[in-house]
């Protein structure tokens, strides 16, 4: 009887350590509240964004795609935003997510959108942010920490108003 | 539209298989005719609407139906229709699917091949097979959804994984989820006679070819994988006990080891218990290498994207552990032994000690595999084990199993006596002497002495049983040679067959020794014009040559190969790199190689400036490399002799005298 | 134009459902079919008996192969051959009583009890070949074996059932009336349920 406790507690053991590090993959690198993934990217204008250099601002992250209508309800007040705040150390970054250029292209004349934007290539940033769907915004403050995120658009501008305060250098 | 219909086969496949298996295990139980027929219905509509569904899915792969995400992510308009064919298993939710639609098929074969011979068991294993279909559907539908679709028609796709644009990469995978999955069959045989109560040696011997034919797939698909990874991954190996390489390797150990111990549960009726846990491990492990690879819990350098299955595959494994240990438990007490080993000297202990051989190399692979996980949770540090801690482990255990493959044949079942042992070992010994002699005049080097001297004790064994068994046959019928040989597997497959897959073994332990001491390398620049040297070759670098391919472009470097002694040219190489449209930031390599059945010579291209003024290369010599690729083929030939249909008698089911008359030579 | 759009859809749902009808149906359609529910039945007893016996005479000829290829010596193979042989009477004598008009008809088999209980596996007995000695059994000599005696004395299978010897379906030692173990290795001799 006492061996098979034994056998039975090993796998449970192994089981459980699978299980936690589980968890802990899922917090580390896919979901908020932990160290920001790093995005590198070019954007639609050929600029490249290396994440290295943005250290000490505040970075706001914006999952968009064109064909996504809950993203035209913020587009405006993102970019408005981003006109006011460019200079205090908040940086914007908007990832087009599963899009194509020209569609993509065409939304950000629509908006005027100003802000460094890029294709995200394969998916990758979306992945490792683990992304729910689009739009979905992250606010990661000069630390490289992800202190807020936002699923669905951001409508109230004194919600984002809350949370930029948090990442103010 | 009919993706949609795709995603309404697979909802309706996973009513259906949770449907049937409880109907089989509920039949199988109370001995319900209709319930097990039923049962029978469920696994063969299970497998038509999984294939149609995949079905769906390669036609919205050939067609560039972008609007799937699943089509968008794993392919482009200039893909090769190969490649947009071999998409279906590049992805998450797309292999998982092809994983579902290869059980289905195994399920069906199995479900008609043995309907009446295990008319009680059938029911269970059917419960078994379609719960493990469910698992997958359950994954399907739930959280990896093949037929998502996005709303609008993306323009083109953003394009294949490099890796996976190979010739091997068309084939390995296949032969690999052959393999994988169909140990689903015998695990679900094991089950299925626990649960009857069936647990005398019916079940374990239509296993065997049920276990035989995965473990062929398993092995080539293995061995695919090296040849990809030698090709291909350009770091002069052909193995690196990556997590995902040995996620493919644990089951082929433990499954190897029961192919063995199944033999001695059906000659001597012992390690009845040992034998379903090894099968119930195989199929563990099985699951538990496709979780890995798919939950990003370790890291590889082919895992799949991180996806939301991994809670899912908890929930399956903790049922898989404690469900069947539940069930082992229980019937315990029918596993009694029937005998015990009378001697050491005798067939049995040699399998027993192979068992316990391959179950130390498992399990060492597993402690290293996850050892970086291990190290993170407790001490907060990701330290891989890497290749060496393998190599020095594992080394010597495969060293003994080796020796334990020549071994065992020479002795008999039972016990063998002292003076039969010496004239038995007489030639294996001679041949191990001579061929170890010859490695040491080479290079004198312990280790590769050893290893070498011990594969030629194997081959002379094999030698020896061979033409010990023809003339055994000769002086009892008037054949020939070749008519003697062909008896051998005909009436002896098992055995003789066997001893070829052992052959191919030893070839490949040959090519590994070979490699692991004997590999010669450097690195160079050359100008054009420029040559280097290396063992006896001599190599000069002619120029750059570029080719355009259909959705990427070629950047060769044409190499000329020279014998350093008499200056000869031996051939002309071009190692390259593959520059892709889609990911120009991921170049694949392809070496440059001349390949004789000594050595290889292998040059992998490794940067080049100036348009290819002078180029940087690795270049090496990796000797006798090619016996890894023959044993791997000629394992598969024995496999296939050992697995082929023995003209022997079979067992019947019961059946009324009358139908039993008619059955001629049961 | 939505009409059209309208009718694909309406047409897609149509064949989605009657997939999902026809395969549902076609897996409880065994539940549905009128008159009486079979039990299962697969003699369990007879099939391990034949698979027993199948796995015996292999492992006579492998013994014999065995022995050719110099791997076991001649006392042992002497022993080893007789309590294999012994074994093999024993499970072809269950065979007979638990379907004695089913595979007895087997001529192999018959060809197979013939053989068995003539030859006499001593060390002279050399010839024996793997596969095809059915055929060129010896004449009996001298009767060595525990359960030899038996044998030839066994009743023929259409015999009534209650004088009838039994035998231990591992060893093959005879059972003494009453015993409900084998007194030679202790397996569980309980009158097999036909």
């Amino acid at each position: 009887m006492l061996w098979r406790l034994f056998f039975i507690g090993i796998l449970l053991f192994f089981l459980g350590l699978l299980a936690w590090q589980l968890y802990r993959t899922n917090v580390f690198e896919q979901r908020a509240d932990g160290l920001a993934p790093p995005i590198n990217f070019t954007t639609f204008d050929n600029e490249v964004i290396a994440w290295d250099d943005l250290r000490g601002q505040g970075i706001v992250v914006n999952f968009w795609a064109s064909w996504c209508d809950p993203c035209r309800e913020e587009a405006a007040l993102l970019e408005a935003t981003w006109r006011r705040e460019q200079d205090n150390g908040i940086v914007f970054l908007g990832m087009d997510y599963l899009d194509q250029e020209p569609a993509a292209r065409a939304f950000m004349a629509e908006y005027d959108v100003t802000y460094p934007n890029g294709p995200d290539l394969r998916s990758e940033a979306a992945r490792r942010y683990g992304i729910k769907g689009v739009p979905e915004t992250y606010f990661i403050d000069p630390q490289g920490q992800i202190v807020g995120s936002v699923i669905g658009p951001i409508v109230d501008p004194a919600q984002m108003e809350e949370l930029l305060t948090k990442i103010r250098p | 539209m009919i993706f949609n219909l795709g995603y309404l086969l697979l909802i309706t496949a996973l009513l259906l298989a949770v449907f049937g298996a409880g109907v089989g295990f509920w039949g199988g139980y109370t001995r319900n005719s209709r319930l097990a027929q039923s049962s029978y219905h469920a696994v063969y509509a299970v497998a038509v609407l999984v294939c149609a569904a995949t079905g769906i899915l390669w036609y919205g792969l050939l067609t560039d139906q972008f609007q799937l995400t699943y089509v968008w992510n794993t392919s482009e308009r200039t893909l090769p229709t190969i490649y947009k064919f071999t998409a279906l298993w590049a992805g998450q939710a797309g292999s998982l699917l092809f994983w579902c639609a290869i059980l289905a098929v195994y399920s069906v074969a199995v479900a008609i091949a043995n309907r009446v011979r295990h008319r009680v068991l059938m029911p269970f294993v059917n419960g078994v097979t379609l719960s493990t279909s469910a698992f997958f559907l359950v994954l399907l539908v739930f959280a990896a959804n093949p037929f998502h679709m996005v709303d609008f028609i993306p323009a083109d796709g953003s394009g294949l994984n490099p890796l996976l644009q190979n010739f091997w990469m068309i084939s390995h995978p296949v032969m690999l989820y052959l393999g994988y999955v169909g140990l689903a069959i015998p695990f679900a045989f094991a089950v299925g006679a626990l649960m009857s109560r069936a647990v005398d040696n019916t079940w374990v011997r239509t296993v065997r070819r049920w276990t035989l034919i995965p473990w062929l797939f398993l092995s080539a698909g293995i061995i695919m994988g090296s040849q990809w990874a030698y090709m291909e991954l350009g770091w002069g190996g052909y193995w690196a006990w990556d997590p995902v390489e040995n996620a493919s390797f644990l089951p082929w150990l433990t499954a190897t080891a029961f192919l063995h111990s199944i033999i001695i549960q059906e000659q001597r009726g012992i390690l009845k218990i040992w034998n379903v846990l090894l099968i119930w491990l195989t199929y563990f492990l099985v699951i538990l290498g496709t979780f890995t690879v798919r939950s990003g819990i370790l890291e590889s350098v082919h895992s799949f994207a991180r996806s939301d299955v991994g809670p899912y595959f908890l929930v399956f494994m903790g049922i898989i552990l404690f469900g069947f240990l539940w069930l082992l438990f229980d019937r315990l007490p029918l596993l009694r032994d029937e005998t015990t080993i009378d001697a050491y000297a005798s067939r049995e202990a040699a399998f027993l000690a192979n068992n316990w051989l391959f179950v130390g190399i498992a399990f060492a692979t597993l402690w290293g595999t996850f050892f970086p996980m291990f190290s993170e949770i407790f001490t907060g540090d990701r330290i891989s084990v890497a290749a060496p801690f393998f190599n020095k482990v594992n080394g010597p255990l495969f060293l003994a199993l080796i020796l334990l493959m020549g071994i065992g044949p020479l002795l008999g079942w039972r016990r063998t006596s002292l003076d039969l042992l010496r004239k038995q070992f007489t030639w294996p010994a001679v041949g191990a002497l001579v061929i170890g002699t010859g490695a040491a005049f080479y290079q004198p080097q312990l280790f590769s002495v050893i290893g070498m001297a011990v594969c030629g004790f194997v081959l002379a064994t094999i030698l020896q049983e061979y033409v010990r068994g023809v003339i055994a046959r000769q002086t009892l019928n008037e054949e020939n040679i070749l008519q003697s040989m062909g008896n051998l597997w005909r009436r002896n497959g098992r055995r003789y067959g066997g001893y070829i897959v052992h052959l191919g073994i030893v070839m490949i332990g040959v090519a590994v020794i070979g490699n692991e001491f004997y590999q010669q390398t450097t690195h160079v620049t050359l100008a054009q014009g420029e040559s280097a040297q290396l063992g006896r070759y001599e190599v000069s670098y002619a120029g750059m040559e570029t080719e355009r391919g259909s959705n990427y472009t070629q950047f060769g470097t044409r190499l000329l190969v020279f014998d350093r002694q008499n200056g000869a040219l031996l051939g002309s190489i071009l190692p390259h790199r593959n520059i892709f449209d889609k990911n120009p930031d991921q170049p694949m390599s392809e070496v440059g190689l001349r390949s004789t059945l000594l050595e290889d010579f292998y040059v992998v291209l490794n940067g080049w400036q100036d348009n290819g003024q002078t180029a940087t290369f690795s270049v090496y010599v990796n000797p006798l490399t090619a016996w890894m690729w023959i044993g791997g083929i000629v394992l598969v030939l024995g496999t296939l002799i050992a697995a082929w249909p023995h003209p022997a008698p079979r067992p019947v089911a019961y059946r009324a005298p009358h139908e039993q008359a008619a059955q001629a030579g049961a | 134009m939505d009409t059209v759009v309208d009718v694909v859809v309406w047409l897609g749902v149509a064949t989605a459902g009657l997939i999902a009808l026809l395969a549902v149906g076609y897996v409880i359609w065994p539940l549905l079919q009128p008159g009486p529910t079979l039990p299962l039945v697969e003699d369990s007893r007879l099939t391990e008996l034949l698979v027993r016996k199948d796995i015996l005479l292999r492992g006579i000829k492998d013994l014999e192969f065995d022995r050719q290829m110099g791997k076991i010596s001649d006392a042992d193979y002497a022993r080893f051959s007789a309590r294999l042989r012994r074994q093999a009477i024993g499970v072809m004598q269950q065979i007979d009583k638990v379907a004695p008009d089913g595979v007895a008809h087997d001529g192999e088999l018959e060809a197979e009890i013939a053989r068995l209980r003539k030859v006499q596996p001593t060390a002279h007995d050399a010839h024996s070949a793997p596969g095809e000695s059915a055929a060129q059994a010896q004449p009996l000599e001298s009767d060595p074996l525990p359960g030899s005696a038996t044998v030839s004395a066994l009743p023929t299978a259409s015999n009534g059932d209650a004088d009838r010897p039994r035998f231990c379906t591992q060893c093959g030692t005879r059972v003494a009336a009453g015993h409900k173990f084998c007194a030679e290795c202790g397996t569980p001799v309980g009158k097999p349920a036909l």
